[in-house]
């Protein structure tokens, strides 16, 4: 009924050869949806065969569009035999089926053979024609939007932020069916894979359902996740964000509201024009209206959004603004007890986002995560998977409480994790405490005017660090100061957090990668012992992979970690844990003591020699990460902070709970008591290991920096060169003598031998910075060990590293005047910038004697975006503009620059034309990257979602290079296909790539091999910054759309 | 701890120019280390032994995985496993179909078939190549062969075509298989002092003056030569040759060319003399190789008798490379005045 699939067969080249006689092939091609199944000819002999089919249209209902993929089998025809199958292709075609993103999916697909792999490339057309049907019964969730990155799209903008949506189906696992004893190898993969395909398509299904539901359109911050439970099962599971999403397409409305970018910058949050038909941001806007009116542009913009203001509100808002003049204190109070009521109604207010629109995080609180350990059992009833939804409820519920400890109402930066060995299962759940601004939340109609008074008392960049717990009744033992930005407010002496580094916050100096590893061996045991054994161990592993993460951010000279992510996996014998994080040293913080080492024997005199001599060793490193990292806090005397200085003493911000078997909930405190937490005790052997490794972590090469988050903070003029890479590493342990200490130190090598392979590997990038870079650890066998890395290496200008501030704000302002779209979204992309040719070049010069002469502290100079100084800057260099005696008024700006810059429309277009990604004859350039941003660019259409599960399995393994040439090439092959389908559907760049999944087993003494990987992101269509300037500065006269310009080219 | 796996894969594919070097000559992955190690990369990047063996593995699988690739070049461009940027592609393919000066003289001329093959292991040890790069060598020229055997057009233009060579390399490989082809003589101890340059010179005139392509064209227009071979020497011509023989048979003719000969170079040749003396014998001996190469046998020992029965005595009287050169143009433009005919220079330049 309400589709047509139509879908058209082309041609195929490089087909294997399947006739040994003639060395040639007899090719045709089964396409099948559902249950429809066409053919093609034969293409006799030939080995780059030309169908070029009828239209073949298959009429579906939505539901089935969404849940099936499309399959195309290209076979060999033999006359007296069966047709051997030469591979296959599955086509998702989910992003035909919402408006904005691909219209048509047309290209060269690797042909994918689960035991060959890639033999050969077919060419396919496939188009989709969709009825509306307003059917409010429906089943289908057409049109619902999902992206897997973990902050609102660069082109669009939140409406509303609607929270969480979770769902999860379960199946049989085909490889566990009693058919798989007599089918062949091929038959079976192809069965799981395609199940897994249809479970997907179902998962989104229902999520989107659930999205229409909430009365979103989209879904940000999509994670979805195979667990393969062998016998019990197949789940396949997915959170998300449920958001309103706004294309941002009409740039040219506010285009007036450039005179004061500083100002500007500050109030994007408020900005936005509000969707008509909701209420939820409309009384921010009249207020904002009374009290702030820097320039009659501004508030021109304004009224236009004030238009559907809902009058009814009028007198709180008057409210809002008596109460400006007044300490935050009972205003926070005010604000979480609305918000909570906002909040509450949610069964789980949780987040998957990462990343923020500005204003939305007003507080952290500090990670929160929650464990448990499951024994599984078959699943009876495919089509009620209760007890594993009962089992993550279970989960939520304990994040949520710890959360509401921290006197936090919502959990950000939320994920979920699981890990399988034989019937055990660990569940995980973390994510960040956080008070939330609740203008962007469904329910926060009336708070509207609250938090704006709240913003008003919070000075940027140390806002979300305040604690939102009550200081006299906190939820552990925690030492607090003033801030050390505004000095009003409380903060913790370290902060723990599994978001993305705010933009707006005050970082000093540069970030770093941070982990924490760490191996305990279980004995081997059955069931519900082993159950047991794991959920003994598992708070010891907490804490441990929690006091090392602490001791080494201490090392670092640091105070808070970002993007937090600590992996407890499950095998055999042991149970590993990784943790990474990036470390930052954040302004608004206290700077962290040192670290303290004391020994128990202190009478012993060689002991004490040795005692100072690792004391003299650890300080000396201090030294050394601060002067490399380059934190240089500025001095601050004491009696202007107004408090003692922070005690040596470790807190924890981290609250967590293990339970087994579902009911006992047990609260760990990891505040090590009343113990001095920055003194190391030496006690035993154990504690020296632990002092030893400390100082065996060796930093990453000159022109090498690492972070585990988007963007490294400290760093913004990045280059356009990026490489995206993924490495695996399996050790073998040696099965004699395993001891903690001696599985730590293999761990610990494997780790650190992988990281320093990667800075050989990618040494001519030099320099650059590894971002996003996240390590999973399994253990797929009693003594093996499995590492994977994705991550993506993205160059760096040196030369301009101090400028980085400087140019940020005259970029901003040259932004603010030419290109307003940019405003309205995230701040990141500003600094993920890279300099394109600067409108004023003597200017520029201008501003950076100046602003070095004003002596503005390296601090803030480091700064990703600091607004503040910022403002200072940005008015300083128009100050200087105005000295240049160049005459140009403020509001001017605009003109000037379009002036300079603008060209002949035509060569814009042609310019625009002639670079399309996969237009020309050989293959196009795909770029893929784990960031949600491509450096030097910008992203102007985003084309659906790539999910995508694979099945690779050799029973020739020698043959083909060993299990590292088996899995080298199935990885290369995996990216072609990930890029074959980016292309296909008009794309030049995956981002928020993932692979979620590498699951590697191998049996060498039969020479075989299997491996499952499931990878996902975001196709998307981006334009170079140098070709985007041409059009965006022709906005206002052009009158053209950048945002569709890229899909034009493409489509 | 044993690693057991261990791979790093790219989005862009990472091609170290270096690592792909050794693996062209032949290295094993542990030989390419230790040199590697020798380079004083250690040093430079602070890396371990055990990275580099790592890093190396990592080349060298990729490589093997590209090799297959490389032996149909057009492929490299088109298949989407490997995302390679165009220069490095390009970079890969020279590379990989380049050859080295020492081996090619082995087996220049030499029939490309298994018992050439089987002859490698000696080839090695003799030019110091390892094995393993003499055979992707010998395996290239082969592929090579096979593939622009049965092709139409010109030879430089069907290469270059297939494998996406530069000019050059192309052009070189054209040498190879010409010579392949006809398998002419080059492995006598009379033709060592000839490198390959020099008979990629003479397969070059050869192709352009003596096939059948090149016979009743104009060698300025390539594109009309729509149905012929670059690979044989053309038959006719050959046969043609044989009536050169009038110019040592008949006396008249003899002295006639001579006498404008000597005349034309009179004062130019600093071995006027020498030349007057032994043009007889000079010519002679030509028009015989000529004559003879209605016979394979003779056409395979085309350079063995051009050394013997012109060089050799050219050089016996200290000829100097220009005055050779002057009194072929000189021997073969009077041949023109004196009758119809035609003779195109092979040019054997020392």
């Amino acid at each position: 009924m309400p589709g047509k699939l139509k879908v058209k067969i082309v041609a195929g080249r490089h087909l294997p050869v399947m006739d040994r006689a003639s060395d040639l092939t007899d090719a045709f091609v089964e396409v099948k949806f559902g249950n429809t199944t066409f053919k093609t000819d034969v293409c006799l002999k030939s080995l780059n065969p030309q169908w070029n089919s009828e239209w073949f249209k298959f009429e579906v209902d939505d539901e089935d569009l969404q849940d099936e993929p499309l399959q195309i089998t290209v076979l060999d025809h033999d006359t007296y035999s069966a047709n051997d199958a030469i591979g296959k292709v599955y086509i998702d075609i989910d992003p035909l089926l919402y408006s904005e993103a691909a219209t048509v999916i047309s290209g060269w697909f690797p042909i994918y053979d689960t035991i060959h792999g890639i033999r050969g490339e077919i060419n396919v057309v496939v188009k989709v024609d969709l009825f509306n049907d307003l059917n409010r019964f429906r089943q289908s969730s057409c049109g619902v939007k999902f992206f897997c990155t973990t902050s609102i799209p660069k082109c669009y903008r939140a409406v509303i932020i609607h929270g969480f949506v979770e769902e999860l189906v379960v199946n049989e696992d085909p490889e566990y069916q009693w058919i798989d004893r007599i089918r062949t190898p091929r038959a079976s993969n192809e069965a799981r894979q395609r199940l897994i395909s249809l479970m997907s398509g179902e998962l989104q299904r229902k999520i989107g359902l659930k999205v229409l539901e909430m009365r979103g359109n989209a879904v940000v911050g999509y994670l979805q996740c195979f667990d393969l439970e062998g016998e019990s099962g197949l789940v396949v599971r997915a959170i998300g964000t449920a958001c309103t999403l706004d294309k941002l397409s009409s740039p040219a409305a506010f285009l007036p509201a450039c005179n004061s970018p500083s100002k500007e910058m500050k109030e994007i949050p408020f900005n936005e024009d509000p969707n008509p038909n909701t209420h939820s941001s409309g009384p921010s806007t009249p207020l904002k209206n009374q009290t702030y009116s820097f320039s009659p542009s501004k508030s021109y913009s304004r009224q236009s959004s004030s238009s559907d203001t809902d009058l009814s509100l009028t007198p709180k808002t008057g409210m809002g603004s008596g109460s400006a003049g007044k300490e935050g204190g009972p205003f926070k109070a005010l604000l979480r007890q609305q918000t909570q009521s906002a909040l509450e109604q949610r069964e789980f207010p949780f987040f998957t986002l990462t990343a923020f629109p500005p204003g939305f995080l007003v507080h952290v609180g500090g990670v929160v995560s929650a464990r448990s350990v499951k024994l599984l059992d078959r699943i009876h009833n495919p089509d009620e998977p209760e007890t594993r939804d009962a089992w993550w409820a279970e989960i939520r519920q304990e994040i949520k409480s710890h959360a509401k400890a921290l006197g936090c109402h919502a959990v950000v930066g939320y994920s979920e994790s699981t890990s399988i060995c034989e019937e055990v299962c660990i569940l995980s759940a973390s994510g960040t405490a956080a008070v939330l601004n609740p203008r962007f939340l469904q329910d926060g109609t009336v708070e509207g005017c609250l938090e704006q008074r709240l913003e008003e008392n919070l000075p940027a960049g140390c806002g979300f660090c305040h604690i939102p717990y009550d200081e006299l009744n906190m939820p552990f033992p925690a030492h607090l100061t003033h801030c050390y930005n505004c000095r009003k407010q409380k903060v913790p002496d370290v902060l723990f957090t599994t978001i993305d580094l705010p933009v707006d916050a005050t970082v000093i100096g540069k970030g770093c990668l941070i982990q924490a590893r760490l191996c305990r061996l279980k004995k081997k045991a059955q069931a519900e012992a082993n159950a047991t054994a794991i959920s003994n161990l598992l708070p010891f592993m907490e804490y441990e992979v929690h006091t090392q993460l602490m001791n080494k951010l201490k090392l670092k000279g640091m105070n808070a970690l970002f993007g937090l992510r600590i992996q407890i996996s499950v095998g055999e014998n042991m149970l590993m844990g990784l943790a990474s994080a990036t470390g930052v040293y954040l302004a608004a913080l206290p700077t962290p003591g040192g670290i303290q080492i004391a020994g128990k024997t202190p009478n012993d005199g060689s002991y004490e020699q040795h005692i100072s001599h690792m004391q003299k060793k650890i300080n000396d490193t201090i030294a050394k990460n601060k002067e490399l990292y380059e934190i240089n806090p500025p001095e601050m005397s004491e009696e202007i902070i107004g408090s003692p200085i922070p005690e040596p003493r470790q807190r924890s911000r981290l609250l967590r709970s293990q339970s087994e078997s579902s009911d006992e909930v047990a609260e760990l405190d990891l505040s090590h008591g009343k113990k001095d937490a920055f003194v190391l005790e030496i006690d035993d052997t154990d504690a020296m290991e632990d002092v030893h490794s400390l100082l065996t972590d060796v930093p990453p090469p000159s022109g090498f920096y690492s972070c585990n988050t988007e963007i490294m903070p400290g760093i913004n003029n990045w280059t356009s060169e990026i490489q995206m890479f993924t490495s695996v590493r399996v050790i073998r342990l040696s099965s004699l003598n395993l001891t903690n200490q001696a599985l730590n130190k293999n761990f610990n090598d494997l780790c650190e031998n992988l990281l320093k392979s990667l800075y050989f590997k990618l040494r001519s990038m030099i320099p650059c910075c590894l971002c996003h870079v996240n390590f999973t650890v399994s253990l797929p066998e009693d003594e093996l060990i499995q590492v994977t890395v994705t991550a993506v290496a993205i160059t760096f200008d040196k030369n301009q590293a101090l400028q980085t501030a400087k140019t940020h704000a005259e970029k901003s302002l040259q932004r603010a005047s030419t290109d307003n779209e940019e405003l309205l979204q995230f701040p990141l992309e500003l600094c993920s910038d890279s300099l394109p040719s600067h409108p004023f070049p003597p200017a520029k010069e201008h501003l950076e004697s100046a602003s070095s002469n004003s002596g503005i502290p390296a601090a803030q100079r480091a700064t990703s975006v600091d607004y503040s100084s910022f403002a200072d800057r940005c008015s300083s260099w128009i100050e200087l503009i105005k000295l240049k005696a160049q005459t140009i008024r403020r509001g001017s700006i605009k003109t000037t620059v379009t002036v300079e810059k603008a060209s002949p429309v035509g060569e814009g277009n042609f310019r625009n034309r002639s670079s399309p990604p996969c237009a020309n004859s050989t293959v196009g350039v795909v770029k893929m990257t784990p960031l949600s941003f491509i450096p030097g660019a910008k992203i102007t259409k985003y084309l659906g979602i790539i999910n995508m599960f694979f099945i690779r399995e050799t029973t020739s393994l020698r043959e083909e290079g060993g299990v590292s040439g088996f899995l080298h090439a199935f990885i290369a092959e995996v990216f072609a296909m990930v890029r074959a389908h980016v292309a296909a559907l008009g794309g030049n760049a995956v981002v928020s790539y993932i692979m979620k999944q590498c699951v590697f087993m191998e049996n060498p003494n039969k020479n075989q091999a299997q491996c499952l990987i499931n990878v996902s992101g975001d196709a998307v269509v981006f334009v170079r910054e140098s070709e985007l300037e041409v059009v965006s500065t022709q906005q206002p006269t052009a009158n053209c759309q950048p945002a569709c310009a890229g899909g034009e080219v493409t489509t | 701890m044993t690693s057991e796996l261990d791979i790093f894969v790219g989005n862009t594919t990472l091609i170290d120019e270096d690592v792909y070097r050794l693996w062209l000559d032949g290295y094993s992955v542990s030989d390419a280390v230790a040199l590697r190690v020798r380079s004083g990369i250690l040093e430079q990047t602070g890396a371990t032994a055990a990275v580099l063996q790592s890093d190396t593995m990592d080349h060298y699988r990729t490589f093997h995985m590209l090799e297959r690739l490389l032996h149909a070049p057009p492929k490299l461009l088109h298949q989407l496993i490997f995302q390679i940027p165009p220069s490095r592609q390009a970079l890969l393919i020279e590379r990989y179909y380049a050859f080295d000066e020492a081996f090619v003289r082995e087996v220049l001329g030499k029939k490309l078939s298994k018992g050439t093959k089987k002859d490698l292991d000696d080839i090695s040890t003799k030019t110091g190549i390892t094995l393993k790069s003499c055979r992707r060598q010998f395996d290239n020229f082969k592929r090579v062969f096979k593939v622009v055997e049965e092709m139409r057009g010109s030879l430089v233009d069907n290469i270059q075509q297939h494998f996406l060579l530069s000019d050059r390399l192309a052009r070189d490989y054209a040498a190879i298989v010409f010579f392949a082809n006809n398998r002419f003589e080059t492995g006598k101890k009379k033709l060592q002092y000839l490198s390959f340059g020099d008979f990629a010179f003479c397969a070059e005139l050869m192709i352009q003056n003596w096939t059948l392509g090149a016979v009743g064209e104009a060698p300025t227009d390539p594109d009309s030569q729509v149905d012929d071979m670059d690979m044989d020497l053309d038959k006719e011509f050959l046969q043609d040759l044989k009536e050169l023989k009038v110019l040592v048979a008949d006396k008249d003719l003899l002295d006639l060319h001579k006498s404008l000969v000597c005349t034309a170079l009179r004062g130019k040749l600093g071995v006027f003399s020498e030349m007057e003396a032994n043009f007889k014998n000079l010519s002679r001996g030509l028009v015989n190789v000529a004559a003879k190469l209605t016979h394979t046998k003779d056409v395979r020992d085309l350079f063995v008798d051009l050394v013997e029965k012109f060089i050799e005595p050219c050089r016996s009287d200290h000829w100097p490379l220009n005055d050779v050169r002057l009194f072929l143009n000189q021997y073969s433009a009077s041949v023109h005045s004196l009758d119809g005919f035609r003779f195109a220079c092979s040019g054997c330049i020392t």
